[in-house]
């Protein structure tokens, strides 16, 4: 190897192993870094993320991960096919090992996660419900909030998509579970609109059907 | 991960009849991975009930190696550089060839090479003054 390569791969294992970030503005939203990584932002903005990248670890690694899943080749738009999901299903499993593997998780002082809306509605049910009684149920939002409940399988195909709830239950009928086996596992997430108009969504649930 | 799948189902949904690009789909799980890490990141992921999630793993975050010392070094000598000559290096260094630091920077090749050079050149000179060489 030339002693110029050395010395740069020498240097991009160092920038990549650095844990401190002088950074202090807020990071990049991901979608803004993967347009950035792929070049298809516009000059002045992806200059200023590859300025808050030069001083955040955080956004480097976000970054790098950014080109292992393909941000580089974005310019092709394919038609829709089911390759696709799969390709979508490979690149999630692919990077949530990462997540999983790679990235240290602290493990300080347990708290509950940030991020969520006080008000995000949150499952109130246990992780099977029987096939006959299949109601999901969550907790309420102030007075006047209507909700919408997704349920989808764990291969991306929707099974209802349901608005203007006003309960803060849903029974789902025996016709939308029609193909789903005993033992299997859906998702599913409430986003509660609230009266203000704001929406806000819960966390993901699992739930198996018995 | 599961939040991946619901936006996947989202945008598949939203899209209808109309084109979905796989770039698309890529981006939307990236998108949701990266809050994820940011999270998980930010405090432990609390698990309860039936929620899904990564489950935690234990920590395994080494102490300081001399790549992490010298790449916090990096750091710090990168902000001293002039901008163009950072953002030339910092694409180089993120793993970036000379056409493909042109075309991010909007300039001509010779030039984006110039600016990785002499950015290169002035971080080598910076870590040599605190001590550390690549």
């Amino acid at each position: 190897m030339k002693p110029q390569q050395e010395e740069l791969e020498k240097l991009s294992r160092a920038w990549a192993a650095r844990d401190q970030s002088s950074a202090h503005e807020q990071h990049p939203d991901p979608e803004e870094l993967y347009e950035a990584a792929s070049g298809n932002l516009d000059r002045v903005r992806r200059l200023e993320i590859i300025d808050h990248v030069a001083k955040c670890a955080e956004c480097t690694q976000a970054w790098r991960i950014a080109l292992e899943v393909g941000a580089r080749s974005t310019k092709t738009s394919v038609t829709r096919r089911p390759w696709h999901f799969a390709l979508a299903a490979s690149v999630i499993l692919a990077v949530g090992l990462v997540t999983y593997l790679v990235i240290p998780v602290d493990q300080g002082t347990p708290q509950y996660r940030e991020g969520v809306d006080p008000l995000a509605p949150v499952s109130a049910i246990g992780s099977t419900l029987p096939r006959d009684q299949f109601v999901l149920r969550w907790s309420a939002g102030p007075p006047g909030t209507t909700y919408l409940v997704r349920v989808g399988t764990a291969d991306l195909t929707p099974l209802l998509d349901q608005s203007d709830i006003a309960a803060t239950e849903l029974a789902i009928p025996g016709s939308v579970l029609a193909n789903v086996k005993a033992g299997d596992e859906l998702f599913w997430q409430v986003e509660a609109r609230l009266p203000d108009g704001r929406r806000v969504a819960s966390h993901t649930y699992a739930v198996r059907v018995q | 991960m599961q939040e991946s799948f619901i936006r996947l189902m989202r945008a598949r949904k939203l899209d209808g009849a109309s084109e979905l690009s796989a770039s698309y789909l890529k981006k939307v799980a990236y998108s949701a991975v990266i809050d994820e890490i940011r999270r998980r990141r930010r405090q432990p992921a609390a698990v309860s009930g039936s929620e899904v999630d990564i489950e935690a793993t234990p920590d395994e975050r080494p102490s300081t190696t001399p790549d992490t010392a010298l790449g916090n070094a990096m750091e710090k000598c990168m902000q001293r550089l002039q901008d163009d000559r950072r953002q030339a290096l910092t694409l180089h260094l993120l793993g970036y060839a000379g056409a493909e630091v042109a075309r991010m920077l909007e300039c001509n090749a010779k030039r984006a090479e110039n600016l990785t050079l002499r950015g290169l050149a002035q971080l080598r000179e910076c870590l040599l003054a605190l001590g550390l060489s690549p």
